[in-house]
Formats: structure tokens, sequence, C-alpha cells
């Protein structure tokens, strides 16, 4: 999420809110005013892998595959489990096991018909350890799947596992086609079967991809107002690496949708050839994480002291341009579980007057001669890590230099690609670092602080429990109170600094009717018109 | 003739040797493992998984193993697989160096008509304000970034204009933007050689004798003079042609051009090994033919350099 591809890609995955007001009041087209035809013209940032969706966990690749491959479920516009290809479910009273019950009639686009044998035949291949998916690791919970008859199929679990359900919703969990995979083996990635919107056409490898309308799509997700068929004739992506050439391309009306940097958005705000969608609420926040094995940044008071030395304001505004949210919260403002009073109250804020006296508390003493603090003789000066290539992060560290600065710490910048940075991180020869996450299920906590956390430097027994609970517990409204219990605890203990959630742009050619945004935010294709 | 042709051929191999130990060495050497970039930034696939990719790989032997295994394949033709698509890097080079000889080729065309007229052109008006101006041209060229030019030429051509398209390697019309950018930039060096050279030979006694028996002055400036200023011409021609078929990286990023320079720039990023070494095996052993065509070229352009 921190490469460029990623960010680009997750962007186009996740749209919000649109600028223009028609997007607000509702005012998108319904099905019955919508012209077929056209081909929408979408970027990659790179070429995708494989679009097989147990070859690869490439957000690039993920957001051609959901395209393709529809999936048993959907998560709804309330955040809750609704069903796609699977019509309903039942959960056993001890929660491991899940049988679903499919729709019918529908069929690949190879003409193969779905029914419980392709859905089982989809995860067993997906959990097999000869397929060696990357993507397994996201169903680890699932031991079993079995097709009772044609249209039921049962899932059981070793334990429950709440992010079964949106894990399920996602393109790695789209079901394919047996017959297909037969024909192609290895190479099913390259010639990809599902039952979804789209069906694959061509792939030209390092430059374009082409699907094709699904002219025998039934839609049952009841977030889609268009039931049928696609009304575009088909999506063209191109792969496009650079940020530059994507906006010349845009303005030269050669692609329908770009995702937006920070530095581009405000290009496209005020320019009635385009719309903005703006997404708010999205699933990606900013914040300092440390080196809990080095002193002093195992001291969780010192951690909250630089924490209150950070502007977070100046943060938004001088490296995001505005175009961020602030974010107190160890999570991103548009996953479930986020909730604003949980970071007025136990969050850390900026107020660099207490951040001095935490310091002074802890023996860190203004030397009068340098304006640097000391303690036992160590001048406090550290190194504010961060991956290079992006502005953004580069910006921030500048500014959380200067605030530093303020409360008498002298702090270096250093920037480094982010393979370099993360294969150093676990060797623990860092001070902090700015860090960008996204992910859309609360589990985010998980990923991130459960031991030994995402970089093998934390271990904390009182939060790992408080985390089991919250991944175990399938009653999705208990779950998530205790989502905020943990959040609360990773404030209190400074395991982080969170600081915002910037918002994910995608701007669209005038001539692109019909979005709307799913609950995550990302734009309904198959709602999506071309007006001529 | 063929021996000199067939020696220097056979040095190819030292300087592929070269070239693959070279690379395997940086391998060691770089840190971040290429498997767990790249999956970072997701949630990391389970330990197993991770173990059963490094082993289809190959990348779970020990270094000097994976080095002697992968000499082997190479001496087979067989460059490894790209660890991120596991497609042959084979065929994942070849289809993109097809673009990037075409880029090449159309922008020394660009170079040598742009850069041999403005070297002409100032040499024959030396010290005169035309004199000035292409080498102020030159030099402006010469300074300049090639990924600002890339994108003046997309914003006046494409965006304002729209007579070219901005992106792409589709077509001959794709070609356009990319070759005349790239063949402008190198043109710059030629035509400063080119008057340089061609001053040396306007001064001498062969020229004034050609002028003295009455042939016009085109014939004289174009069949003796120039012919002769080449030598060091072609030297710079060859030294370019290597490193535009070596991938103009940031021109191809740039244009979407979908060459090697491309793929080489991505496969850094995400550490994809086996396509580095590839990329980098590719141009070793284009610079070694270019510079071996350049030698060649010598002898026919002057004929008393001679190859035994």
């Amino acid at each position: 999420m921190k490469r460029t591809w990623l960010v680009l890609a997750m962007v186009l995955m996740f749209g919000t809110l649109f600028t223009s007001p028609g997007w607000l009041s509702g005012q998108y087209a319904t099905a019955q005013e919508a012209q077929k035809g056209g081909t929408l013209r979408l970027v990659l940032g790179e070429d995708p892998d494989s679009l097989d969706p147990h070859g690869t966990i490439s957000a690039t690749a993920s957001g051609v595959q959901g395209f393709i491959y529809d999936r048993l479920v959907y998560i709804n516009l309330k955040g809750l489990p609704a069903g796609r290809l699977a019509s309903s479910w039942t959960i056993s009273p001890d929660q491991k096991v899940v049988t679903f019950k499919l729709r019918t009639g529908i069929k690949f686009h190879d003409g193969t018909p779905f029914n419980a044998k392709a859905v089982e035949f989809t995860f067993k291949r997906l959990l097999d350890p000869a397929t060696a998916s990357p993507a397994r690791a996201q169903f680890k919970e699932v031991q079993d799947v079995r097709a009772l008859d044609d249209t039921t199929v049962r899932f059981t679990l070793e334990k429950p596992f709440a992010p079964f359900f949106t894990n399920l919703s996602t393109s790695y969990a789209g079901i394919i086609s047996p017959t297909a995979v037969q024909k192609y083996g290895k190479d099913f990635g390259r010639h990809p079967v599902g039952t979804g919107p789209f069906k694959f056409d061509s792939w030209i490898a390092g430059s374009s991809i082409i699907l094709a309308r699904n002219a025998d799509y039934q839609q049952f997700r009841d977030d889609v107002l268009n039931k049928g068929p696609v009304h575009v004739a088909g999506l063209v992506f191109k792969v496009v690496p650079a940020v530059g050439t994507r906006i010349a391309a845009m303005e030269a009306g050669e692609v329908d949708l770009i995702p937006l940097t920070r530095e581009s958005a405000a290009r496209f705000l005020n320019d009635a050839r385009f719309q903005v969608v703006t997404v708010k609420n999205a699933q990606n926040f900013v914040f300092i994480e440390f080196n809990y094995k080095r002193p002093p940044f195992d001291n969780q008071k010192f951690r909250a002291a630089l924490g209150w030395a950070v502007d977070k304001k100046a943060i938004v505004e001088g490296a995001w341009g505005g175009f961020a949210t602030m974010n107190l919260n160890p999570i991103p403002v548009g996953v479930p579980g986020w909730d604003d009073k949980i970071g007025k109250q136990y969050g850390i804020g900026f107020d660099p007057r207490k951040a001095a006296s935490l310091l002074d508390e802890l023996g860190w003493k203004i030397n009068p001669s340098t304006r640097i603090r000391e303690r036992d003789g160590r001048p406090a000066k550290f190194t504010c890590s961060t991956y290079s290539g992006f502005e953004t992060v580069k910006r921030g560290c500048e500014i959380i230099q200067a605030n530093l600065k303020d409360v008498g710490m002298d702090v270096d910048v250093k920037l480094t690609d982010f393979g370099t940075l993360s294969a150093e991180m676990p060797k623990a020869q860092f001070d902090f670092d700015l860090m960008r996450w996204t992910w859309s299920e609360p589990n985010i906590l998980s990923l991130l602080f459960k031991t030994p956390g995402w970089r093998e430097l934390y271990t904390d027994s009182e939060l790992d429990a408080v985390l089991d609970r919250a991944d175990t517990n399938m009653d999705a409204k208990a779950r998530l109170d205790t989502v905020k219990q943990a959040q609360t605890m990773i404030l209190q203990k400074a395991i982080v600094i969170p600081i915002l959630t910037d918002w994910a742009m995608t701007a669209a050619q005038a001539n692109v009717q019909g979005i709307h945004l799913d609950f995550f935010g990302t734009i309904f294709f198959e709602d999506l018109w071309l007006k001529k | 003739m063929a021996v000199y042709v067939v020696r220097r051929l056979l040095f190819l191999v030292p300087v592929v040797l070269g070239v693959l130990t070279l690379v395997f060495l940086m391998r060691a050497l770089v840190p971040g493992d290429p498997i767990e970039i790249m999956y970072l930034g997701q949630l990391p696939p389970d330990k197993a998984t991770v173990d059963s990719i490094r082993h289809e790989l190959g990348l779970d032997a020990p270094l000097p193993v994976q080095f002697i295994r992968y000499l082997g394949s190479a001496l087979r033709g067989e460059l490894g697989r790209s660890v991120r698509t596991r497609r042959l890097v084979r065929e994942e080079i070849s289809n993109r160096y097809k673009n990037t000889l075409l880029l090449a080729f159309a922008s020394l065309g660009v170079a040598v008509a742009v850069g041999l007229s403005m070297g002409i052109l100032a040499a024959i008006h030396r010290d005169t304000p035309i004199d000035t101006a292409t080498m102020v041209l030159a030099m402006w060229g010469l300074s300049m970034p090639a990924f600002w030019f890339g994108l003046i030429m997309i914003s006046v051509f494409s965006v304002r204009l729209r007579w070219l398209p901005v992106m792409g390697s589709d077509s001959l019309k794709h070609l356009v933007l990319p070759a005349v950018t790239l063949g402008l930039i190198a043109s710059t060096v030629l035509a400063r050689i080119t008057r340089s050279s061609m001053l040396d030979v306007l001064n001498a006694q062969y020229v004034r004798t050609a002028h003295a028996k009455g042939l016009t002055h085109r014939t004289v400036i174009l069949r003796h003079a120039l012919k002769n200023a080449l030598i060091p011409v072609v030297t710079i021609l060859g030294l370019q042609m290597g490193g535009l078929l070596g991938g103009a990286f940031i021109i191809e990023i740039v244009f979407s051009w979908h060459g090697v320079g491309e793929l080489a720039v991505q496969a850094i990023q995400q550490r994809d090994f086996p396509i580095i070494q590839g990329v980098v095996v590719v141009v070793a052993v284009t610079y070694v033919l270019i510079n071996l065509a350049v030698d060649l070229t010598y002898s026919a352009l002057d004929p008393r350099i001679v190859y035994k």
C-alpha cells in the first residue's frame, strides 16, 4: 500500500464521496436512462502479476479480478454481509460451521454451470498447499469446504473467525470455473474465467488488459441499480506507471477515470471537464510507529511525549495539502469500529507543553548550550525514517522534525525505498518511522499489533487477548465493541501515534454517468454508462 | 576481418559471465527479500506458502548453488522466471525488446537527421549568428532533463493540440513523440561533435583541393568533408545507440512506452532479480554488439583502417 501502484489500485477500488453535487443528492442515472455501449478506459500503475485469484494478492490484480469473478457474499451499505452468488446462509450455534445456499441458473463465462461443486473446487484449490496461494492466509481458519448438494455448500472453521464474511467478499474469494482451470492449468491466471459482470478478452503483457461485457450477467446485489448486464461494452486497462502521464492522458481525453494524488487533485477539482470523487472515510491511516526494542522508544511515556509534540493538523495541511482528515484513532476512518469519540478521549493530540513536561519527568533535560535535550549524557538525537518516492510522507517527516526541534529533539529525516526500509525494520536498526497502511477490515489491528507486530518488534499479551476476542466474535456489533476497546488500549500504551486518513480521490470525465459507491467507497462499474 | 569479428564475438563470453556474476553479487548485497517485498502491504502469506513459492523459484538454495543453476540455464538460453509474474524472463524481455528496438532506431533516425544537419550548418557558417544559435540550441537540449522535455512535448502535442497520443506503444502514431523527444536530446551531442569534426576537416588540404578542382560547395561538403568527419560522430552514435537499446528508461516511463527500460525500473522496485539480471545481460550484449558494429563502420568509412 505504500507503493505507488498499490495506492493507485486501492484508490480505484475505494472511491467514496463525489464532490459533484449530483452524487450527494443521489442524482445518478437509473438503469432505464442509461445509454448502452462505449468502452471505459482505465489505468493501472503496473501490469498485474496474475489474474488467478489464488495466484496473487496484489491490489492491482485484485482491482481487475473484481470485475471477472463474483463472490458468494458482498458487504452491503450498512457494512453487513449480504448474499451475492449465495442466496442465504446459516451459522451453527458454535459459530464454526457456515452453510450457504447458492443461487441457480448462473453460468461461468465459458458456459460451465455455477454450482456447489464449483465453490468447493475453488476453495479446495485455494487452501491446497500445492497451490501455494498467497491468499490462503486469509482463509487459514477454514478447515473444510464441502458441497452437500448442487446448491448447498458447507464451510467448517477451526474456530469462529470474525473477518470470514469480509474475506469471502474480496476478489481473492472469487469463484473460478473448474473447467477453465483444468483446461489452462498453471496458465489460468492469463486466461481467467469467472461469473462476473465482465469477461476476460485479451492481455498484452505490460501494456493493456481488455474485458468485455458479460451479456448473460444477473446482478444480485441490492446496492446496484442495474440488475442485468453492464451498460458499457467493455473495459480497457492501460498500464501507465507515471503519475504525470496519467494526468496528461486524462486531460487529453485518452482515459476516463484516474486515481488522483495529492499533487494532482487541485488540477481537476475546478475543471468542468471532469468530475472528482472524494472518499473521506477511506480505509487508510498514517501513523508514527517505533522501534520498541530500542530505548527510549520502549518507554510508553516517551512515545506519548513525542506524539504530543507532533502537530497533526500541520501535517494534514502542509504535507497532504488539506486532502486528509486528522485521525487520532489507530484505525482508518472508513473501517467499521472507528469512533471519533475514542480519538477525542484517548488520542494523542498536539500539546508541546505537555510533551516538554513529560520529557522533563523522564529526565530528558535541555542542554542550554545545544538547546537539545539530554539524559545521562545522551543527546535526544533521533532519525525519522520513511519510504521514498512519496512527497506526502517526506513532508510529513519534515514537519515532525520541526515539531520535535521545538521540544528539544534533534531529528534527521531518512528516506529509503520501501523494500529496503521494511527489510531493515525487523533488524531493529531505526528509531521511529512514518508509515501508511490501507486495510478495510477491523482486523487491521491484529495485523499491525498482535504479537509480534507487523515488523516483529512488538509483544503485548494483554492486547493480544483483546484482539483475539475481536477476531473470533462473529456477532458484528459485539465485535466492534471489542475493536473499540483494543483501540483505547493501543492509544493508552502509545504504541503508535495516529495522524490522519488521507482522502482517496478519483477524477472522471464529465461524460461518465451513473457513478455511485458501495460501502467501501468502490465505484459500481455495473451502473456506469457513457453519455454520447 | 572475419577472424576479427569472431574474436570480438568470443569476447562476449567473458563479458556476459562477468555481468552475470556482478549482478548476482549485487543481489546478495541488496537488502530486501523479493518474496517478502511482493507481498508487502498485504496480509502476508503463511510461512508454508512463502517457502513453497521460494522453492518453486529456486530461491531456497544457497546462493552459490543458485548461481551455478542460473549459469546452467543461461547457457541453455533460459534466464529463469520472473519472481512476480512467474513468466519466463525471456518472454517478458523479448516482448518489450521489440518496442525498445523500434524506439531506439526511430530516435536514432531523428538524432542523425537533426544532429548532422545542425552540426554541418554550424560548421559551414562558423562564427556567424547561425553557428551561435545552433550551438546554443544544442547546449540547451543537452542540459534539459529528459522527463521534463517529454512532459512538455506531451503537454503541447497531445494535451493542447491533440495531434498525437500521450501514451502507449500500440501503433506508429504512439512512436512519434517518444522518438522525437529522445532523438532531439541525442541530436544535441551529435550536432556538437559533427561541428567540431567538420571544422577540422574543412581546413584540410584535400578539401581545398576539391574546391580548387571546381566541385560544387555542396559536393565538397557532403562527399568529401562529411565522410571524413564522420568517424568521431560514428563513435558517439554507437555509444548513444547502445544507450537507446539499453532502454531509454525515463522516456519509456514518461510515454508509457512498454520497453525494457520500463520493465527494468519496475523490476528494480520489486526486487524481481531474474528480470533485472535478464535486462542487464541483454543490455550488455547489445553494447558489445553495437561497439563491434561501430568498429566495423570505421573501416567502411576510412579504408586505411584495417582489422586483422
